[in-house]
């Protein structure tokens, strides 16, 4: 009777211990991923579902949050400030296109048997890692009207002087310079990366049909590079629609208002005027902008798979 | 003949890449020579090129002309452990979502992958609020934890992770050895590159990032170097000769790990970009 017991005994407790160790091991994943589960949730998945709900909300800093509806975006649409930074921030993004067109341009220079490769790669290379603060505090003194080495150079070379951050109509271009000399570097390695796997091969047996080097860029570089083509245009393009640090450093959104970006409004109506609710349906606005070209970007590669 | 033209190619490739460097490296060099420049000379129009006569205390006075000293130690302490934080938490993730089968694992991955596309100025507000209810405003920690939510370290970890024959795991386990020992004794050293490459990546962005100690840290003693900088430029008369002395030293981090980790650089750059 006693061993009859003791053995269900066992092995009861026997299945316990399993199951305790079954239990365990499927816990076991989910306590890995608490750490970054309790960051993104804190951080990412909250917070994106919170400033929708702001959005409807005003909300300052001071007093209880009020529910408005859409009202929020209604001003939004109506004020012409906001129109003025969507605006230069298209401007500013029109700029890609000639800023993926110069990456190219020297990763297939640099893509040849040269002597001083790894000089060259790291002078393109090294504004990259610079912060934005440092690079745009540098050119705006590149850019001083009067004590600037650019107009330094101009007169060197007998060329009128440009007046730059203080005019207007000039200050959105001098953003611009800066952001290529700035980003060269980050999308020439793409297109490196990108020329490096076209295989040599191709190459050989169009050298040996008798193709010059024009109608080997032509006919065999850019149909193969098309994905990386693709890919460094939509995230530069992304990353011009976010920009803030080099113009808030380099020109604070002025002359007037003619540098003044998407990111800077939010900002200035953030943390500045503190219309939490207001700004933060001017983000969404931002986000939904953002949203649509990731999935231009990401329908662009699924065609260009199938 | 065609060696002529051979040759005349080869020079052209040559001066557009030699022109080219020199127009990237130019802005430096300006940098440098405005930074060594008395006061006298800073301002003249039209300005000089190379400063007559070297001042070299420059450096000194920029970096006591302000308490540079401090915002060092506080962009250094918040970009060592934004870099120690997103390892070590992106790489238990990675390996988990390399090497464990569990439930909603793909789903939470894809999660974890669509906060890539949320871009950061939509969130800045309700964490700064959350921040500021927690009193945690002014402290390293309401720049470092919106940080360390880093999904690209998670995935770059789970491409690398998953590279690792399972068999090492199994053995171990059959020695009996812990889940978390095995990640920490034997998977973690193995992936040191992917470490190396998101580790560099992480501190270059947490000693760069400017608008989240912008809005978090504004008390004077909390300021990180690239908020001191833009303080530095708002006054009245901007003295460009500290200011550039001020940027060539808040460089010399980033520039001594560019020397070194070069390679991983690239690398890191190149494989986020053929990994879309």
């Amino acid at each position: 009777m006693d061993a009859v017991k003791s053995i269900k005994l066992q092995d009861k407790s026997e299945k316990t211990i399993a199951r305790k160790i079954k239990w365990k091991k499927r816990l076991i994943p989910f306590g890995f991923l608490s750490p970054v589960l309790v960051i993104f949730s804190l951080f990412m998945f909250i917070p994106v579902v919170f400033a929708l709900y702001m959005s409807f909300h005003q909300w300052g800093m001071i007093g209880n949050p009020e529910f408005v509806g859409i009202e929020n975006y209604v001003r939004l649409l109506q004020d012409p400030l906001f129109w003025i930074s969507v605006k230069n921030t298209i401007i500013f993004s029109l700029s890609v296109p000639f800023k993926v067109g110069i990456a190219l341009f020297i990763a297939v220079l640099l893509n040849q048997k040269i002597k001083g490769l790894a000089f060259f790669r790291a002078a393109f290379f090294f504004p990259v890692v610079l912060s934005m603060v440092v690079v745009g505090l540098i050119w705006q003194w590149m850019f001083s009207p009067s004590y600037g080495f650019v107009n330094f150079m101009l007169e060197k070379l007998g060329l009128p002087l440009q007046s730059m951050l203080i005019d207007s109509k000039q200050a959105m271009i001098v953003l611009i310079i800066v952001s290529i000399w700035k980003g060269l570097g980050s999308n020439l390695l793409l297109f490196l990366a990108g020329l490096q796997s076209i295989p040599r091969s191709v190459y050989e047996a169009a050298e040996i049909d008798g193709a010059n080097s024009w109608q080997k860029f032509w006919h065999i570089t850019v149909p193969l590079l098309k994905p990386t083509t693709l890919f460094v245009l939509i995230i530069t393009l992304i990353g011009s629609f976010k920009i803030f640090d080099l113009a808030y450093v380099i020109t604070g959104g002025g002359p007037g208002t003619s540098t003044m970006v998407l990111v800077h409004y939010i900002y200035q109506e953030a943390f500045q005027r503190f219309n939490m609710g207001y700004a933060s349906a001017a983000a969404y606005v931002f986000f939904i902008i953002l949203f649509i070209l990731t999935l231009i970007q990401m329908r662009m590669f699924k065609s260009d798979a199938s | 003949m065609k060696k002529k033209s051979a040759f005349l190619t080869r020079a052209t490739l040559y001066t557009f890449l030699t022109l080219g460097s020199i127009g990237m490296l130019l802005p430096f060099a300006w940098m440098f020579f405005s930074a060594i420049k008395p006061n006298s000379e800073i301002f003249t129009s039209p300005p000089t090129l190379l400063p007559s006569n070297p001042n070299w205390g420059n450096f000194i006075d920029a970096w006591t002309s302000g308490d540079y000293t401090q915002y060092f130690i506080n962009t250094a302490v918040i970009s060592v452990l934004t870099t120690i934080i997103t390892l070590f938490i992106c790489s238990l993730a990675g390996y988990t979502f390399a090497k464990y089968e569990f439930f909603g694992k793909k789903t939470l991955f894809l999660f974890f992958l669509g906060t890539m596309m949320i871009p950061m100025q939509v969130i800045m507000i309700p964490i700064f609020l959350m921040m500021a209810k927690l009193g945690l405003l002014n402290s390293y920690w309401s720049v470092i934890l919106p940080l360390a939510a880093n999904a690209y370290g998670v995935f770059l970890m789970r491409q690398f992770m998953s590279t690792i024959p399972t068999e090492l795991m199994e053995a171990a386990r059959i020695d009996g050895c812990s889940d978390f020992r095995i990640f920490w004794q034997i998977v973690l050293p193995l992936t040191k590159p992917a470490l190396v490459t998101l580790g560099i990546l992480t501190f270059l962005g947490a000693w760069n990032e400017f608008l989240w100690p912008l809005i978090m840290l504004d008390s004077p003693d909390m300021m990180t170097l690239q908020v001191a900088l833009t303080q530095f430029q708002g006054q009245y008369e901007v003295k460009w000769n500290l200011l550039m002395a001020a940027s060539a030293l808040s460089m010399i981090p980033i520039a001594l790990i560019f020397i070194v980790f070069q390679r991983f650089l690239v690398e890191g750059i190149a494989t986020s970009g053929v990994k879309g």
